[in-house]
């Protein structure tokens, strides 16, 4: 049985493409225009993951509004906010609500389709755990990278991460003491257009998060003007 | 015409305003000159109507004006200016010596101006008399020094006396009758003295009067006599007079010259009234008012009565007493100071002696002929204005002689000096008051419009963009000048909303060509997918490549709302900008190995707070700016240097000048240096982002010519971090 996914997105024309190439992949599409029809379809049924617009025809927050409705039906069901808005806020808010992750337009559909199987790896991964089969994961130095779960710990204490989130970091950690460009961070975050500044403010959230759990984390050095790099100790 | 008057400060004007305040007090100099001559007037028409109150007494009185009334008045009140004490009794010898030099020097001569007869043939150096009298005890002397070449004395076989060099004297008892005694010398020594008839030559006595002794002593001159008489033959209203006679031929014994110590009638015989009648004195006295002189005046200008004194004036020296308080030691200081500036009218001066004979005055003139006049004089030494009225006395229809009062105008002048000076203390005082008022307003008044100009400076950066937080939102004073504030602020804040509005623009215009864009980009992505066969179709690449450079656009257009955004929380700390730059640049010597990269430091090491990420950011602006606008294989020069508090950075590459204007306006957005190719998209947005990034860290940037002309230096001045190593 193919997997399901819900896209709610009020431009017809996106939300036909993006459904005609997630068809394509073999993915079973429901689509909805607004926060109406998406909440009284996710009532009957529930997607086994949902892209989500924030703006929703005259909704600012729409988007957001549904992701709450949806973790209260289900903590576990990944949810991708796919958005215009870039901004550092709307970041933020989108994460806390636990998105799984936040994607900025435009996208390139390919690059979507990865993610989206991404994620479902990850909620497989996470459904075994749950039932007691932990697989390999990969520990270098004070870092824990689960390539299965996509999730990472410091020092013993997992880091919320989104999926690019972890990608910048498995990507850094992978060639320690080895810049990495920014061209190849931007290949690594699977976006179609990706500014440096984009990249800094990836690798800024990143620090971030391993800031809250240890204050005198330094090991993402910045080459400026290059990239970053990973340095072990 | 005050064309120029636009030219001066607000300062400057203030202080022509305070000077024009100086018109106050010259109004009241004015008022107060206006004052002194109606003050004049007031008191001239006062003098005039005691002058008249006088000549109603006096009028038909013609016994005071009577020609045969009196006689010179050499005693009683008058003598005091002739006959000086003497400090010792005088031995008669005909030696002046023991008379003293205090007196010796009161000595008149009788040369000039005294009343004399002589021949045609007379010389001043013949003939001359220096006559001084004295008194001690009950005594009266005369001391008389005769310049005469022949002594011709007495011819001891006639028995009429004065047939030689002799002296006559004259004494008009209080009754008006008269004594004459004529003095002769046989040789030197003693002189005798007869009690004379009318001619002087015939004894009424055959020996000589005991009781005045006379002593001759030939001198090289002449001779020299001393004479004492008692006092009591001449009392108090008794006049006397003294006169010497010449005789130089020994033979003919006739007078040659003769000088006399009063005015000597044709006939030898006493003169006429010259001087005052005591009896009119005695009545004007009474009428006499302090500090004013009157004059009775016969209708031929001689003096008949002379009353009181013009010295001294009414008391100036009444120094104002001051409070021993700041205002009161400040009033003191002042009121000395003004003493020395301003003129005090004087307290001493000299006027007509009491014992002037005839007064010649216009006024008097005028009076005589029968009209009450008032009129002004300067005194003899010129120091005081004396006021005078007349008033003519009358005698029936003829006019007998005129009443003259005078005072001095010193008291006016006093209280005109009084009021000057309080006048000028109040001025000064006000005008020290009003001009710290003055020059505190107006330094407040620039201190505030300066703070204005600051604030509203502040408020918008270098390159015109509003700070919103640099609004002034103070409270204004309910002034113009507070009106001109708010007005600004409200200026302000309307330009920061419009400018908000504009730089929100890029990022709404974005957000909302970001979904049809997507919708082209998917579909092209979903028309591949479907059709297999145009995967490689040049014009489904060309869409895809028009749909990146779309992108492109787009995320510059929103990257600069976003770096504010993210600056906004972002912390600043101490950051090496050497280190920073010269990694940066070994960095972009990789990524554009194209180009040549020079970095000078000035130094190992130089501090800003600053946030690294967005300092590499404005780097890849500039350099980028400078490897686009930059020759191909050309030089980037990079250099960082500190000058004072402030290290600035250089980044300039080999090219096109830019004209100044667009020098200026480069750092704002969608202002682009031009495009080298249609291909590259220039939005004009990366100056911008390093200007954002600039104003982040407190630092400007500022584009340049280089000096030669070969290219464009854009730096960037940082505030310095002093660290403590």
């Amino acid at each position: 049985m193919s997997r399901s996914i819900a896209i709610v997105e009020d431009d017809v024309d996106q939300r036909e493409n993006y459904a005609d190439a997630l068809k394509a992949q073999g993915y079973e599409v429901t689509v909805y225009a607004n926060k109406p029809e998406a909440l009284a379809g996710f009532k009957q049924q529930l997607p086994d993951l949902a892209i989500l617009d924030i703006m929703l025809e005259d909704e600012m927050d729409g988007g957001f509004d549904i992701c709450r409705e949806l973790r209260q039906l289900s903590p576990q069901l990944p949810i991708i906010f796919l958005t215009a808005r870039n901004s550092d806020i709307d970041r933020v808010s989108g994460l806390r609500l636990d998105a799984w992750d936040y994607i900025t337009k435009p996208v390139n559909l390919q690059f979507l389709g990865v993610r989206v199987a991404s994620l479902f790896r990850i909620a497989s991964t996470v459904a075994m755990q749950k039932e007691g089969d932990v697989p390999a994961a990969l520990q270098m130095g004070q870092l824990y990278l689960d390539e299965a779960s996509l999730t990472v710990s410091w020092q013993g204490e997992a880091l919320n991460l989104t999926l690019t989130e972890f990608w910048v970091v498995e990507a850094l950690a992978r060639s320690p003491g080895t810049v990495k460009s920014y061209d190849a961070l931007m290949q690594v975050t699977k976006q179609s257009y990706v500014e440096k500044n984009t990249i800094n403010g990836y690798v800024r959230r990143i620090r971030k998060k391993f800031k809250q759990v240890d204050s005198g984390f330094d090991h993402i050095e910045t080459v400026f003007g290059v990239g970053y790099r990973w340095h072990s100790d | 015409m005050l064309k120029w008057f636009r030219y001066l400060s607000i300062r400057t004007k203030l202080i022509w305003l305070v000077l024009a305040l100086f018109t106050i007090p010259w109004m009241g100099n004015q008022y107060i000159q206006e004052m002194k001559e109606f003050l004049l007037q007031g008191q001239k028409e006062a003098l005039l109507l005691t002058a008249g109150g006088l000549a109603t007494i006096l009028n038909d009185r013609n016994e005071f004006f009577e020609q045969n009334t009196g006689v010179p008045e050499l005693l009683g009140e008058k003598n005091d200016s002739f006959a000086y004490q003497l400090p010792r009794l005088v031995q008669l010898d005909g030696d002046s010596s023991d008379w003293g030099e205090s007196v010796l020097v009161e000595r008149q001569s009788y040369t000039k101006g005294a009343v004399k007869s002589c021949g045609a043939d007379y010389q001043p150096d013949d003939f001359e008399m220096v006559h001084l009298m004295g008194y001690r005890g009950s005594w009266l002397y005369a001391l008389f020094e005769v310049t005469d070449q022949s002594i011709v004395f007495r011819d001891r076989n006639r028995v009429k006396v004065g047939y030689g060099d002799h002296m006559r004297i004259i004494i008009q008892n209080p009754d008006s009758s008269l004594q004459r005694y004529t003095l002769v010398a046989t040789g030197p020594g003693r002189m005798s003295g007869y009690l004379v008839q009318n001619d002087w030559q015939s004894p009424l006595l055959g020996d000589p009067v005991p009781n005045i002794v006379a002593v001759l002593k030939e001198t090289d001159r002449g001779y020299t006599i001393e004479l004492r008489l008692p006092r009591y033959l001449v009392s108090e209203f008794s006049r006397l007079g003294f006169t010497i006679l010449d005789v130089d031929d020994p033979d003919a014994r006739a007078l040659k010259a003769q000088i006399s110590t009063y005015p000597l009638a044709e006939n030898n015989e006493p003169g006429r009234v010259l001087l005052t009648s005591p009896e009119l004195t005695g009545l004007v006295r009474g009428l006499n008012q302090p500090n004013s002189r009157i004059w009775i005046i016969d209708n031929q200008q001689q003096v008949r009565a002379v009353v009181g004194g013009l010295s001294p004036p009414v008391a100036v020296s009444n120094k104002p007493t001051f409070p021993d308080t700041f205002w009161g030691r400040l009033q003191k200081k002042i009121s000395d100071k003004l003493d020395s500036v301003l003129r005090r009218p004087s307290v001493q001066f000299v006027d007509l002696a009491s014992n002037t004979t005839t007064r010649r005055d216009q006024m008097i003139l005028d009076v005589l002929e029968g009209a009450p006049k008032s009129d002004a004089r300067r005194s003899v030494d010129n120091k005081v204005k004396i006021v005078m009225a007349g008033h003519p006395i009358r005698a029936g229809n003829s006019i007998m002689g005129a009443v003259v009062v005078e005072q001095s105008s010193n008291a006016i002048l006093s209280r005109q000096y009084e009021l000057l000076k309080s006048l000028a203390a109040a001025s000064l005082l006000v005008f020290a008051f009003i001009t710290l008022m003055l020059v505190i307003f107006a330094w407040r008044l620039t201190v505030r419009i300066g703070r204005l100009r600051d604030t509203t400076e502040q408020a918008i950066t270098r390159e015109g963009r509003v700070q919103e937080g640099m609004i002034p939102g103070r409270q204004y004073p309910r002034d113009e000048l507070g009106d001109l504030g708010r007005s600004i602020t409200s200026m302000l804040k309307r330009l920061s909303g419009y400018t908000q509005y504009l730089e929100g623009l890029p990022d709404t215009l974005a957000h909302e060509l970001n979904n049809p864009l997507n919708v082209v980009s998917s579909s092209l992505q979903n028309l591949e997918q479907e059709q297999g066969a145009l995967e490689g179709n040049k014009y489904v690449e060309r869409a895809k490549g028009g749909v990146q450079r779309l992108r492109y656009i787009l995320t510059s257009l929103t990257e600069a709302a976003n770096l504010e955004e993210a600056m906004q929380s972002d912390e600043k700390q101490q950051l090496d900008m050497a280190k920073l730059l010269s990694e940066y640049i070994d960095g972009a010597r990789l990524v554009y190995p194209s180009h040549r990269f020079e970095l000078t430091l000035a130094g190992p090491s130089m501090y800003i707070l600053g946030a690294g990420d967005h300092i590499a950011e404005l780097l890849d602006k500039l350099v980028d700016n400078a490897v686009h606008f930059g020759a191909p294989e050309s030089v980037i020069s990079v250099s960082l240097r500190q000058v004072n508090s402030r290290v600035i950075l250089s980044v300039s590459n080999e090219g096109t000048a830019v004209d100044e204007e667009l020098q200026e306006r480069v750092f704002e957005p969608m202002v682009s240096l031009g495009r080298k190719d249609a291909k590259q998209s220039h939005l004009g947005l990366g100056l911008y982002v390093v200007r954002l990034i600039a104003e982040f860290h407190e630092a400007y940037a500022r584009m340049n010519n280089r000096p030669d002309g070969s290219g464009v230096e854009v730096s960037v001045s940082f505030p310095a971090l002093s660290v403590q190593l």
